[in-house]
């Protein structure tokens, strides 16, 4: 079990916004989170990568708590993120935006910075390619050296995960990757996504509200609603399950 | 490609200009080949520069709004002419000039510890209310220590700062500095201004790179202040008040900020224009709060605006970009998020 999360509760004030939220994810898995504005998904993403410090219950990786650890290390141990709004470097330039995620592997002391050692340069040489080889695969490379900000809408979603992959993660959290998109980009970026799975050898958090991707490729969901999980389930489970569809719907609807 | 076997050139082009400075450094106060006057003028520009690229790397690399450089310059001051005056004997006051500083550059850099840890658990406008207090604090702490002269001031040094010693340490600084903004950790540091949240969930210790930062800032605001106080060969609290800090700003926002060339200009011109102004008396004062709201009205960015000069880019980096992009424009590392960085 790479990922297990037990009796997890977040509160904002009087708003109890994460109500005993439970979740297993094994390894290799993509696992989809899903329901309507407001539930509570991002913000159990939050509480996963340590941006908040949960109100109660336990989030383990690889069966070690991550709860109380600040956010980068809990990214050393092996989780990263995208982001719901965009939130690239935007001023530096696309590669510097994936070396940056380079900072825990760089293998040499501020010390070793500072004389620039032939070890640091040799170090900087391999690392901006291994940056380049992971722009590569987004079809990224050609841009390296633009501005963040200057990429087209889809492409910084792609620089987002490639962003995130750099920092060589077991477990990659995808915010709406494909919000904004238009139907062609979310077909492709759900291949995309496939890709990344098997070629990185991750394992998938996906929250999203484009259902026909998160149905197409989630081989499991789990659905929120007001901050609690009201199904789980195969996507096929999921489509015919009554509180679903009333929590996305209202009542007396059913899905066409 | 990225990397391979040419990385190395023109490695030594760098060197060899800072080795040709040095000879005419050392060359310039040996055979008099200019007046006092400018020799001194040329020092205080080297000082300034050391203190406007080190308040660069917090407020421009880093994007945060420090406002009390002078107290770490002050920190610097004291403890270097205390050290020369009481500690060193006179005849090896020469020799042990660099220990002093190093000293000095220690001394501030530990004020700057104590300073940041506490401080940068908060974010923006925080730090420039602390860094404002610091300042104030550290003047009347040296107010009221009678051992070093109180509100009187502190004399006795010796004429220890000579040109070729502030340009060896202006090349120290300057060299320091670019290597660890073309590093990880000079990443780090731009990432933090770009976006410290996501900074951190990429991995960047956010607080290291915040304190390291600071200190590295400090210990050469410190150097500058032994410097400056062995130039002067009498130094006062009042020497090292806001508007020196004030000037201070004016010089990091003039040149450019996140700018290692930015600063060499911003201070140059800054120097050289409060000189020649000197007729102007008191007047004089009014000009840097004046040219800091002009420039934070006018070009938050400052004369370089977030661009660098390719002969203050480490070498192995550009060779790494000439390969992947051909465009001699050089990578991004702007930020037109505004001066002040908030």
């Amino acid at each position: 079990m790479l990922l297990e999360i037990d009796g997890l509760n977040h509160r904002f004030g009087g708003l109890h916004a994460v109500r005993d939220f439970r979740l297993r994810v094994d390894r290799g898995e993509l696992v989809g989170i899903i329901g309507p504005n407001g539930a509570g998904k991002t913000t159990v993403f939050n509480l996963i990568t340590g941006v908040y410090r949960p109100y109660a219950g336990d989030i383990r990786l690889e069966g070690r708590s991550l709860v109380g650890l600040p956010p980068n290390q809990i990214v050393r141990r092996g989780v990263a993120r995208t982001f719901q709004t965009i939130r690239l470097f935007r001023d530096l330039s696309v590669l510097d935006n994936v070396r940056i995620a380079h900072y825990q592997r760089g293998g040499y002391s501020v010390w070793a910075s500072i004389l620039r050692a032939p070890r640091v340069m040799r170090r900087e040489d391999e690392l901006a390619w291994r940056a380049l080889e992971m722009l590569e695969v987004f079809g990224l490379a050609g841009v390296a050296a633009e501005p963040a900000k200057s990429l087209p809408y889809g492409a910084q979603r792609k620089l987002e995960i490639a962003r995130a992959l750099a920092t060589g993660p077991k477990l990659l959290l995808l915010d709406e990757p494909a919000a904004g998109m238009n139907p062609s980009e979310v077909e492709q970026l759900a291949d995309l996504i496939e890709d990344v799975r098997q070629r990185f050898g991750v394992t998938i958090l996906l929250i999203e509200h484009q259902m026909k991707m998160v149905m197409s490729i989630c081989r499991r969901l789990t659905v929120l609603d007001f901050g609690q999980i009201i199904a789980e389930g195969t996507p096929e489970e999921i489509r015919q399950n009554p509180r679903v569809l009333e929590a996305y719907l209202g009542r007396g609807v059913t899905m066409a | 490609m990225l990397g391979g076997p040419d990385s190395g050139k023109g490695r030594w082009r760098a060197p060899l200009l800072a080795a040709v400075g040095f000879v005419l450094a050392w060359a310039v106060p040996r055979y008099q080949l200019i007046s006092p006057y400018y020799e001194l003028i040329l020092m205080y520009i080297g000082i300034n520069i050391m203190l406007t690229v080190s308040l660069n790397l917090v407020n421009g690399y880093m994007g945060e709004f420090a406002v009390g450089h002078a107290g770490f310059m002050a920190v610097g001051a004291y403890v270097a002419s205390v050290l020369t005056v009481r500690a060193f004997s006179w005849e090896l006051g020469p020799y042990l000039f660099p220990l002093a500083l190093l000293a000095a550059g220690a001394g501030a850099g530990l004020v700057a510890l104590l300073v940041a840890v506490p401080s940068f658990r908060t974010r923006g406008d925080y730090l420039a209310i602390v860094t404002l207090a610091l300042n104030m604090i550290v003047k009347s702490v040296i107010e009221n220590i009678e051992a070093v002269g109180g509100p009187r001031g502190f004399l006795g040094m010796n004429r220890l700062t000579t040109l070729p010693w502030v340009y060896v340490w202006v090349v120290i600084t300057l060299w320091t500095i670019r290597n660890l903004v073309y590093s990880i950790y000079g990443r780090g540091v731009l990432a933090v201004r770009e976006d410290e949240v996501a900074a951190e969930l990429v991995g960047v210790n956010t607080r290291h790179v915040k304190v390291q930062a600071f200190i590295m800032s400090a210990f050469f605001a410190g150097v500058a202040g032994g410097l400056y106080a062995h130039l002067l060969q009498f130094i006062h609290p009042r020497n090292f008040d806001i508007i020196k800090s004030t000037e201070i700003l004016v010089m990091v926002y003039l040149g450019g900020i996140g700018s290692l060339m930015g600063s060499v200009l911003g201070a140059s011109i800054f120097t050289v224009l409060l000189e020649a102004l000197r007729f102007l008396g008191v007047w004089r004062m009014v000009l840097a709060p004046l040219l800091l709201v002009l420039l934070m009205v006018l070009r938050p960015t400052g004369i370089m605006g977030l661009r660098e000069f390719r002969g203050f880019v480490p070498a192995d980096e550009l060779a790494r970009w000439r390969r992947l992009a051909p465009a001699p424009a050089g990578p991004a590392r702007g930020g037109g998020s505004g001066a002040a960085g908030n």
